[in-house]
C-alpha cells in the first residue's frame, strides 16, 4: 500500500515536471503564468497558514461553553434568584466575545485572545456561582413560601373562624378582610411561578395579621378566662335538677342553646337569640349585652304584661353584677350617668336568625310555650358564655 | 508577456479577497433588533422559558461567526451562523405573535373576573337586603358592607393595573377579588337559609 502511494507520487511529479520543463525553446506564455500564479499562491497563503496555526488558539471552546452555562444559569431563573451573578456572567461573557472580536479582526501576526480568555473564564465562573445560587435560592424561596403560607393561612383561618363565630371589632375585620385577599394575591401569584413576587406579597402582611390574630386571641382568651366558672354552673344546675327534682336551665351563649335539665340529665334543647353583643358580661343598660352569671326567675308573665309573648323575668342585676357594675364605674370603665340595667327574661318572639335582643334570651313562640310551662318562679337559670372551650370553637369545621 | 503576468498577479489578489467570505452583518443587526423588540413587548416576562432560549440562539449565533473568523480566512463559512441569525429572527416573530396572544389572555382573564366581581359586588347588595339586618347584627352587617367596599376599591386598583398592561398582577388580584365576593356571597346565602329555615 504504502509502496503503490510512493509510486502514484513520483508519478505525479514527474507529471508536474514534465509540464513546467523547460525546452529548448522559449517558454510558453501560459505556462508562465500559471507558474507565477502558482508560486504566488503558495509564497502568499503559506507564511499566513503556518501563522494561523501556530498563532494562539481562539478562546471559542471557553466562550461556548460560557454561553451554555449562562443558558442554563437562565433556565434555573438566575435572573431572579441570583440576578447579581447571573449579570456579572453576561457582562464578562459580553467582554469576552468583544475581545475575541478585537482579536479577530487583527492580523494573524497580532491575534491575541489573552483577555478574552479571561473573561470567558471569569463568565464560567460567575455562571457556575449563578446555577448554584438559583438552585438553593429558589429552594430557600419555595420553603420560606410555603412556611409563611402556611402560617398566614393557619392564622387566616383562625380569625375567619373568630370573626363569624364572636362579635369582634368591626375595623379589625376590615384590616382582616384586606389581608386574606393579599394572600389569595400572593398564592396567585405562587402559581404562575412568581414566588419571589408571592413572598413579597406575603411579607407586607405577615405582622399586621399576626397583630390582628394577636389582638383577637387576646380578647377571646379574656373573655374565656371563665370557661372553667361556667362548667361548674352547668355541672351545678345539673345537679341541682337531679338533688331539688326541679328544672333549672342552662343558656349556652357561644352555641345559642337553651339547655333544659330535668332529674339530672338534659331534657330538651332549644335554640336561643341573644343581644348583638353577647360577648362578654353585661355592664350596664343599653349595652345590648346578655349578663352572665346563676338567676332565678323571678316573674312569669303572659298576655298583655309583655310585649315578648311569654317572658321568665330573672334577677338580673344580682349581687356580683352590682359589684362588677359599681367596680366598672370607679374605674371609668363606663361613663358615670350609666345604669345598671334590669328586666332580663328568657322570652318570646325569637326566631329571626340574628341577635337582636337588648340582652335577654329570646326563643320562638313554640318553644317559650313549652319553657313557659316547664319553668315555675325560683328556677335556677346559669347564662354562660360557653359549654366549650375555645380551642374547640376555634379548630371546629 | 507582461500582460499575461499582470493579469495572474491579479487573478491571485482577486482570488485572496474573495476568498474572504461576508460576515452576516444584516442578518445579526435583524437578530437582535428582534430579540429586542420581544423583550419590550415583555416575553421576558409572559414567556422567560422561550425568551431565554432565543436570546441563547442569538449568542451561540454570534459565537459561530467569532468561531469563522478565527479560522483561516479561505476556509471561513458564514451559511451555518447567517442560518442561525435567520432562524432567531423567524422565531422571535412566532414568540412575538405568542406573546401578545398570552398577554390577550392574561389580560381577557382579568377582566373577565372584573366582570364577575362586579356582578358578584351587585348580587351580594341585594342579598345585603334579604339578610335579617345582617347574619349577627348591625355589627356583622356593616363588616360585610365593609367588605364590599373593599372589594369595590380593590377592582378599580386592578382596572388601573389593565389600562398600563401589568395584566399578570391584575390577573392575581382580580382572582384574589373573587374568591372574596363569591365567600361573601355564600356567607350572606347561608345566613338567609338560617332565617328562613328558623321561620
Amino acid at each position: 500500500m504504502r509502496f503503490q502511494t510512493i509510486i502514484s507520487l513520483k508519478k505525479a511529479l514527474t507529471s508536474v515536471g514534465a509540464f513546467f520543463r523547460f525546452t529548448k525553446d522559449k517558454p510558453k506564455p501560459r505556462k508562465i503564468a500559471l507558474l507565477f500564479t502558482l508560486v504566488s499562491l503558495v509564497l502568499i497563503l503559506s507564511p499566513i497558514w503556518v501563522f494561523s496555526f501556530f498563532s494562539e488558539k481562539s478562546p471559542q471552546e471557553k466562550i461556548e461553553s460560557a454561553r451554555k452555562l449562562i443558558a442554563k444559569a437562565g433556565e434555573l431563573e438566575a435572573q431572579v434568584y441570583a440576578p447579581k451573578e447571573y449579570e456579572q456572567a453576561k457582562s464578562f461573557w459580553n467582554k469576552a466575545m468583544k475581545e475575541w472580536k478585537t482579536g479577530n479582526e487583527n492580523s494573524v501576526l497580532y491575534k491575541n485572545f489573552g483577555s478574552a480568555s479571561v473573561f470567558a473564564d471569569n463568565a464560567i465562573s460567575k455562571a457556575e456561582q449563578a446555577i448554584q445560587k438559583a438552585k438553593t435560592e429558589k429552594k430557600k424561596c419555595v420553603d420560606e413560601y410555603t412556611s409563611k403560607i402556611t402560617e398566614l393561612k393557619k392564622n387566616a383561618k383562625f380569625l375567619e373562624r373568630a370573626f363569624s363565630e364572636f362579635p369582634l371589632p368591626t375595623d379589625q375585620r376590615k384590616q382582616f378582610t384586606k389581608y386574606v385577599l393579599k394572600i389569595q394575591e400572593a398564592e396567585a401569584a405562587y402559581q404562575r411561578n412568581d414566588i419571589l413576587s408571592a413572598l413579597k406579597i406575603l411579607n407586607s402582611v405577615e405582622n399586621s395579621l399576626k397583630l390582628v390574630k394577636l389582638s383577637i386571641s387576646k380578647t377571646l382568651d379574656e373573655y374565656f378566662y371563665d370557661y372553667e366558672k361556667w362548667i361548674s354552673f352547668d355541672a351545678e344546675m345539673k345537679r341541682l335538677s337531679a338533688q331539688e327534682n326541679q328544672i333549672c336551665l342552662v343558656v349556652d351563649k357561644y352555641d345559642k342553646i337553651c339547655r333544659v335539665y330535668k332529674n339530672g340529665s338534659v331534657y330538651k334543647e332549644f335554640p336561643v337569640e341573644l343581644g348583638p353583643n353577647w360577648m362578654g358580661v353585661k355592664k350596664r343598660r343599653g349595652d345590648k349585652a346578655t349578663p352572665e352569671g346563676k338567676y332565678f326567675v323571678t316573674m312569669k308573665k303572659s298576655g298583655k304584661s309583655t310585649i315578648y309573648y311569654k317572658s321568665l323575668v330573672i334577677n338580673y342585676p344580682n349581687q356580683e353584677d352590682v359589684q362588677r357594675f359599681e367596680r366598672a364605674k370607679r374605674n371609668g370603665e363606663i361613663p358615670a350617668n350609666a345604669t345598671i340595667g334590669n328586666l332580663i327574661a328568657i322570652h318570646g318572639e325569637g326566631g329571626k336568625g340574628i341577635n337582636w335582643t337588648e340582652g335577654c334570651v329570646a326563643l320562638e313562640n313554640k318553644h317559650m310555650d313549652i319553657l313557659f310551662q316547664l319553668c315555675p318562679i325560683g328556677t335556677p337559670v346559669a347564662i354562660v358564655g360557653s359549654l366549650k372551650p375555645l380551642k374547640q370553637i376555634l379548630v371546629e369545621e | 508577456m507582461t500582460t499575461l503576468v499582470k493579469i495572474a498577479a491579479l487573478s491571485v489578489a482577486v482570488l485572496v479577497v474573495s476568498s474572504c467570505a461576508k460576515v452576516p452583518e444584516v442578518e445579526l443587526e435583524n437578530a437582535k433588533k428582534a430579540v429586542e423588540e420581544l423583550k419590550a413587548v415583555e416575553a421576558n416576562r409572559y414567556m422567560a422559558a422561550e425568551f431565554n432560549a432565543i436570546q441563547d440562539s442569538l449568542n451561540a449565533a454570534n459565537v459561530a461567526i467569532e468561531t469563522e473568523k478565527s479560522r483561516f480566512f479561505l476556509v471561513r463559512n458564514y451559511d451555518a451562523p447567517k442560518s442561525k441569525l435567520v432562524n432567531v429572527v423567524t422565531i422571535a416573530e412566532e414568540l412575538k405573535a405568542k406573546n401578545e396572544e398570552k398577554k390577550a389572555q392574561v389580560r381577557e382573564e382579568a377582566q373577565q373576573n372584573i366582570e364577575a366581581v362586579n356582578q358578584l359586588i351587585a348580587e351580594n347588595k341585594d342579598l345585603l337586603k334579604k339578610a335579617p339586618r345582617g347574619k349577627e347584627g348591625k355589627a356583622a352587617l356593616e363588616a360585610i358592607q365593609s367588605d364590599i367596599a373593599t372589594i369595590e376599591a380593590s377592582v378599580n386598583e386592578v382596572n388601573t393595573l389593565i389600562s398600563n398592561g401589568d395584566y399578570l398582577t391584575a390577573k392575581d388580584k382580580s382572582a384574589a377579588l373573587k374568591a372574596k365576593a363569591e365567600s361573601i356571597k355564600e356567607e350572606l346565602n347561608q345566613a338567609i337559609a338560617k332565617t328562613k329555615k328558623r321561620k
